[in-house]
């Protein structure tokens, strides 16, 4: 996708109608290079949902040049990203973009996600194993239990995904009005919940093969003990989200 | 059956328990809504409980052969259905508050310029910008 395409009235570059979330929790050592790099490729508006971080991370947003929203208090990624979407659908954004805080996602991928949407579909998910080679590297335990998650959505959606706990997607207008209003919440339900939502609602959802860094600075969110609960926790709302395949939940927030 | 001490007893607590509810209302420690709530099962343990009749009367309807394990039954279901409801209190409370918080950081959002929100200045000119939301 070039920069200079224009929408149908013609004025307003593509870039201008998209707007780049990232949602980041004490990530103040590795904003600046991922707002700079974001800055440099052409991507102006960008919102940083700071989710309650005890560090400087919202200074150092501000300084990046981002727009930057600052929660009370700690939400998790699903929460700062339903704050990410309210906002886009409010301010008229066409497109909304999902980048990680931490330097794993690569800014060049962004326009290879973004014409998948021009295409038509709704969402696009960066997936890192979509690609023939495999160059990330993961724990065992996480690898098992994304594993397992794999074969369950597969069963749950009739779709085939390969890496669905990617923090990096591209959204629709239109999905970015729903989840203004129904995103998941819970922790690891913004990845693996928000994609069968989406799915279920009738939205089509594609994958992009992308290649991730290992992270630039900061912890992993997950330890081995709590994503084993979270992942029976996962399991259990997929069970009961089967029985309301059908039932539309959007309705954009007001 | 249980003994007249034991009804007394038991009567004594339910009647206490009423006073208690109504003045944590006096007081506003506690919501009308569950006043009503903790009056009702209140008043229909009393009955329950000084009439052997009532219990052996459900016991023998039910098939149960030893009346204190139907109040036991009766006690265990009221107290799950109530815990249940509070869980779906809860579940909605935190919503709403997870969209305030949503909602404050939006009406908060800085745009390129931090600390300069022209409305926070024109509202409340005395104290500086810079300040906002530091406490």
């Amino acid at each position: 996708m070039s920069p200079a395409a224009a929408d149908a009235a013609g004025t307003v570059p593509a870039r201008d109608r998209t707007l780049v979330i990232i949602p980041a929790l004490n990530e103040e050592q590795s904003l600046p290079a991922v707002l700079a790099a974001l800055r440099s490729a052409g991507w102006h508006h960008v919102l940083v949902v700071d989710d309650g971080s005890r560090d400087r991370t919202a200074a150092q947003a501000a300084r990046g040049g981002a727009m930057v929203a600052r929660l009370p208090f700690n939400l998790g990624v699903g929460g700062a990203m339903r704050t990410g979407f309210r906002f886009a659908a409010r301010r008229g954004y066409q497109r909304a973009v999902q980048f990680d805080a931490d330097g794993q996602h690569r800014v060049d991928d962004i326009p290879r996600l973004l014409q998948r949407l021009d295409e038509g579909a709704d969402m696009a998910v960066g997936s890192r194993f979509a690609a023939a080679e495999r160059t990330y590297q993961q724990g065992r335990v996480r690898a098992g239990a994304m594993g397992m998650l794999r074969v369950t959505i597969t069963l749950l959606s009739g779709r085939r995904f390969s890496d669905t706990s990617s923090g990096f997607r591209a959204y629709s207008a239109s999905l970015i009005d729903f989840f203004a209003d129904a995103f998941p919440l819970e922790y690891l339900s913004d990845t693996v919940e928000s994609l069968l939502l989406a799915c279920y609602a009738g939205f089509s959802v594609v994958e992009v093969p992308v290649t991730m860094r290992v992270r630039e600075a900061g912890r992993p969110s997950t330890r081995h003990v709590r994503l084993v609960y979270h992942y029976l926790r996962v399991m259990l709302v997929l069970a009961s989200m089967a029985s309301r395949r059908s039932r539309r939940l959007g309705r954009v927030a007001a | 059956m249980t003994s007249l001490r034991v009804r007394l007893i038991v009567l004594a607590v339910a009647l206490l328990f009423l006073l208690f509810i109504a003045l944590q209302v006096r007081w506003r420690r506690l919501r009308a809504r569950y006043l009503v709530l903790w009056a009702a099962i209140c008043i229909l343990v009393i009955p329950i409980v000084i009439i052997p009749a009532v219990a052996n009367g459900i016991s023998s309807a039910l098939g149960i052969y030893y009346p204190p394990a139907t109040l036991f039954l009766i006690a265990i279901i009221v107290l799950f259905a109530i815990n249940f409801q509070f869980s779906r209190e809860i579940t909605r409370l935190e919503e709403r508050t997870r969209i305030l918080a949503e909602e404050l950081a939006l009406q908060r959002v800085t745009e390129d310029k931090p600390f300069s929100d022209p409305e926070d200045v024109a509202s409340e000119p005395a104290r500086p910008a810079a300040v906002r939301g530091g406490r």
